[in-house]
């Protein structure tokens, strides 16, 4: 399976540590529609039809054509030789051959754009919200954010309220699909901390699980909000000098910084 | 009395949107919101109002138990007040 450069709707959007992350355009586009349509498998094809919206299909067939060119590349495989599991929380995996492959990923999306971060291993998180101002930022900042975030957002107005909604929105979704539970976990339970979505990256733990470190990066631009989470693993977590440079947020942020 | 199902629909169609179309029409006993487009931010939104129009509580453990629809209209008909 091949893909001429000009029917390519991903590209590379950045590294974060030792992640790689790809931006999928998801622009209307009938070609690259119908080539996306050449990568998915019988599965996939049933699943893409059964969503009754164009634009949810369009969506799905790029992100999914997209996600299988960028994992046949990094992992030496055919397309055939590519499919999914899914874990309880529908937690995509790789498999190849059927057997688990060595490689971790995510994938999000948000009307035009759509992010896929890969890492060797493990748990992986990435979000992407495009910045569309809503009515309902009181409400779901009540059923989202703890205090302290709460907090944080009423010191601020306006465009720099919507930055700050979606920064720490994308940073908790990230880390809560990098833990693979979704929203079944309360996520008002715990808390950005100020250091963390003032500042680019840093190491996280959750208050429930605080033996596992989460290296959290948020990488949005002028278009999306964006935010990955990666768990680090303990040859990574000896290295003193991340540690460091960037500190240990588990604590609680503080509040109109 | 409109049923449950009939009041998760027109609910769905004043509040959520999928590309700028409300989906309560698209509604499926089978399906999820996620299988409908609908994205994660609508979807906690879209919990909230629930909780306020049916009286209920919608805690993430109860969520998680939720898969589709169908059981979204079986919970709201069982704990709504």
């Amino acid at each position: 399976m091949s893909t001429s450069a000009a029917r390519c709707w991903w590209s590379s959007f950045r590294k974060a540590g030792s992640a790689t992350v790809m931006h999928v355009d998801l622009t209307p586009n009938a070609s690259r529609e119908a080539s996306s349509l050449l990568w998915l498998n019988e599965e996939e094809q049933v699943r893409r039809r059964q969503y009754p919206l164009p634009g949810s299909r369009r969506r799905f067939a790029l992100c999914r054509a997209a996600l299988r060119a960028i994992l046949c590349r990094q992992l030496g495989c055919s397309n055939e030789r590519l499919s999914f599991g899914s874990s309880d929380y529908g937690k995509l995996f790789a498999l190849v051959d059927e057997a688990p492959a060595a490689i971790s990923f995510n994938l999000s999306h948000s009307g035009k754009h759509g992010l896929i971060a890969l890492v060797p291993h493990g748990r992986l998180g990435v979000d992407v919200e495009e910045r569309v101002p809503r009515k309902d930022f009181d409400e779901l900042s009540e059923a989202v954010f703890g205090p302290h975030e709460q907090s944080a957002l009423a010191c601020v107005r306006g465009r720099d309220r919507v930055q700050l909604f979606f920064r720490l929105w994308t940073i908790k979704e990230a880390l809560i699909k990098a833990l693979g539970l979704g929203f079944t976990l309360d996520v008002s339970q715990f808390e950005v901390p100020a250091a963390l979505y003032q500042g680019k990256m840093s190491i996280f733990r959750f208050p429930q699980l605080p033996e596992i470190h989460w290296r959290v990066e948020y990488i949005g631009n002028e278009d999306f909000s964006a935010a990955i989470a990666h768990e680090l693993v303990p040859s990574q977590l000896s290295d003193q000098s991340l540690q460091r440079q960037n500190g240990d947020v588990s604590e609680k942020g503080g509040v109109c910084q | 009395m409109a049923s449950t199902e009939e009041r998760l629909r027109q609910l769905a169609d004043e509040n959520l949107e999928v590309d700028g179309q409300p989906i309560g029409k698209l509604l499926d006993p089978d399906k999820s919101l996620a299988d409908l487009g609908v994205s994660s931010m609508d979807a906690v939104a879209f919990a909230k109002v629930l909780e306020q129009e049916f009286n209920v509580s919608l805690l993430p453990e109860q969520v998680g138990e939720i898969r589709n629809i169908g059981d979204l209209i079986a919970y709201l008909e069982a704990n709504s007040s």
